[in-house]
């Protein structure tokens, strides 16, 4: 039966298409993006650095407008090692939302060995993703947890064939991260 | 063989200028009691200001511009124009802060606020060289005056690594605050056209 529905199911899907690009950051690129962080209503403005290395670690620094960091954490071997936090963004309940939320807004759980790609949707932790593609780029994830746990959507927005926002919402929790990537002079 | 060790030299004979050139100051030292003395003198002070935070695993740097304004006691506009509306309004006890055209008033960042407090205004007084809470050395390099400050309390370190502080000999004037947090990522805090002793304008310290 299991089968018969997985057949079923990859029959009746859009399969992802060669030329549709997933790759938020890809692999050995960096980026600085103005960031606004609302933990449970209360809104943090900084600046989010970025990078995505060679290995497939994903490097993160959250820094205040006047420099200093407040968090930093990198994802390696499918697990988040934090390398500093403030108190505010510490807490395990917060920084887990924080760092589930950063990989989700990078796409980056595709770089995980959890990960399946059943081509209309996602499997990721125990956690459906389903893709909405606009011309060839990814418009929004929507994250689909067990039930009763609130869903997330990621959403991009892109301009001239580049990503000019990336946001991720709770649904009904306060909490969500809005990136912006910063013009280059 | 012999070749290569002069051409080795050679390579690194700047760098050897560049490291003898910072040489250490006594705490009593006559230059440090000048600059004491000129920095008590100033009543204001403005300026442009340029940071640049470079993260250790980052190529790119973070650029933000702005200007500041000083008046003293304690009576400070820090505020960043590019690539975010960030500003700092100091006035005596109360700070304010605005970002992105909304004003922030968060409990959890009253540490960090606070600490912001003490390092710019201490910078620009010069009030942070006589500091309790810092480790302090001085130096020279016939030009600046070099002040390296490492903070004593474990939670100050956590926060910052250590602050140095430039300031041109001639005029006494700041012209450069590095900060080098924990993780080793620096920010560098350029001042130029700074103006001393003009009256700044009072709104300038409480209006948005």
């Amino acid at each position: 039966m299991k089968a018969l529905l997985l057949i079923f199911s990859l029959l009746g899907c859009t399969i992802q298409l060669p030329g549709q690009q997933v790759d938020i950051l890809p692999k050995g690129k960096e980026g600085i993006y103005k960031a606004e962080f609302n933990i449970r209503g209360t809104k943090i403005n900084g600046f989010l650095a970025v990078k995505h290395k060679r290995n497939d670690a994903l490097h993160v620094s959250f820094t205040s407008p006047m420099g200093n960091n407040l968090l930093e954490m990198q994802w390696k071997k499918g697990r988040w090692k934090k390398i500093y936090a403030i108190k505010k963004l510490g807490s395990r309940h917060v920084y887990g939302m924080m760092a589930e939320d950063i990989l989700l807004l990078f796409a980056h759980y595709q770089y995980d060995k959890d990960f399946v790609d059943l081509g209309n949707e996602w499997k990721w932790k125990k956690k459906t993703l389903i893709p909405t593609f606009a011309e060839d780029n990814l418009a929004a994830v929507k994250v689909v947890s067990r039930r009763h746990h609130p869903t997330k959507t990621v959403k991009y927005k892109h301009r001239h064939e580049r990503i000019a926002n990336l946001s991720i919402y709770h649904q009904g929790f306060p909490f969500s991260i809005v990136l912006e990537p910063l013009k280059k002079k | 063989m012999l070749k290569s060790t002069t051409f080795f030299l050679f390579i690194l004979f700047p760098f050897f200028l560049s490291a003898q050139d910072w040489k250490t100051l006594n705490a009593n030292d006559a230059k440090l009691f000048e600059l004491k003395s000129a920095l008590a003198k100033m009543g204001a002070v403005k300026g442009d200001i340029k940071q640049e935070k470079a993260f250790a695993f980052l190529t790119e740097k973070l650029v933000s511009e702005g200007v500041f304004f000083y008046q003293k006691e304690s009576k400070l506009r820090w505020e960043f124009k590019e690539p975010i509306e960030y500003i700092i309004l100091i006035n005596e006890n109360s700070m304010r802060l605005k970002e992105e055209g909304e004003e922030k008033k968060y409990k959890g960042m009253n540490q960090i606020l606070r600490q912001v407090k003490e390092i710019i205004l201490g910078c620009i007084d010069g009030s942070i060289m006589s500091n309790s809470n810092y480790k302090t050395a001085f130096s020279t390099d016939g030009k600046s005056i070099r002040i390296q400050l490492q903070p004593k309390a474990k939670n100050l370190k956590e926060f910052i690594k250590q602050i140095d502080v430039e300031f041109l000999k001639e005029g006494s004037v700041l012209k450069k605050v590095t900060l080098t947090d924990s993780s080793e990522d620096r920010t560098d805090i350029k001042f130029s056209n700074v103006v001393v002793n003009q009256k700044v304008d009072e709104g300038a310290f409480t209006d948005f």
